[in-house]
């Protein structure tokens, strides 16, 4: 069903929320997740690292994406790349106040393949 | 993992492609799935789909009405009754098939996705484009749904849920 699936991901509770169905996603369909996390500046090595690690909680391949560029151009250029089933992005705040941030609706916008905002 | 869909559809190309697209879910997820079909007022097109699922040996579920004297009543009437419906099948997924153009045309938001999400703490998944709808060639002819009309309508008033 996806053989590839993107994930992208900040150092939130919406990314982790992202990235943990993602892969159960992935991990359900025999594919891989990616896991995208976009920087200016700062390195995020490191939060790829725990990011991949919470993947790895499910049986799937991970591969991450660090990413010089704004998140909805990081998410949709490596998409592109890996041919993307499904793109998976966090939504921010909970019940009653939960709302789309610029970067799904950027990525909503641009892409062809499925959204999931969770 | 998502096992009960509730799919909301409007009769366009980006419809068809969700029905495709869920279809194909619930079949490698072993999912549930409900249908919101977003019609026009004529009785005769709001079958659009309902009469390829009847066609199918299922049967109408539900069905409710989004009117509104304005845009905005009218959004919030189509997105509360979504999420209304979403809650009433216990539904861990919902699927968005609606194409924004036509949304604007009969004079809802193309935000509607927006609230959609604002209103539900359920995951929204927006269809894939019509273009990038996959159909492996082994189960070709099973998962070839016919839809009904392929030509816009308009998307207002009655809508009709129903199980399959």
């Amino acid at each position: 069903m996806f053989d590839n699936v993107v994930v992208g991901a900040a150092d939130s509770a919406a990314g982790a929320r992202a990235v943990r169905r993602g892969a159960e996603l992935a991990g359900a369909s025999g594919g891989t997740v990616h896991i995208v996390t976009a920087f200016r500046g700062k390195p995020v090595e490191a939060l790829l690292a725990d990011l991949r690690l919470l993947a790895a909680e499910t049986s799937v391949r991970v591969q991450t994406h660090p990413v010089r560029s704004d998140p909805v151009e990081a998410i949709t250029r490596v998409a592109a790349e890996e041919g993307a089933d499904l793109i998976v992005v966090g939504s921010r705040g909970n019940r009653g106040s939960r709302r789309l941030s610029s970067v799904p609706q950027g990525v909503m916008d641009r892409v062809e393949c499925a959204v999931l905002v969770v | 993992m998502f096992r009960r869909i509730l799919v909301a559809l409007d009769g366009s190309e980006d419809a068809r492609a969700a029905f495709v697209f869920v279809s194909d879910w619930a079949r490698h997820f072993d999912a549930k799935v409900w249908f919101i079909q977003l019609a026009d007022e004529s009785s005769r097109r709001r079958c659009e789909i309902v009469t390829d699922v009847q066609r199918r040996g299922r049967q109408m579920a539900n069905q409710f009405t989004v009117s509104g004297a304005t845009r905005g009543a009218r959004n919030q009437r189509l997105v509360s009754g979504i999420s209304e419906a979403a809650v009433t099948f216990g539904a861990d997924l919902i699927v968005v098939g609606l194409d924004r153009h036509r949304l604007a045309q009969s004079g809802l938001s193309r935000n509607v996705r927006e609230q959609l999400t604002a209103a539900t703490n359920i995951p929204v998944l927006i269809a894939p484009k019509p273009t990038v709808v996959r159909v492996p060639a082994t189960t070709r002819r099973e998962r070839a749904i016919p839809l009904g009309p392929v030509r816009s309508l308009p998307v207002m008033a009655g809508a009709a849920m129903a199980r399959v």
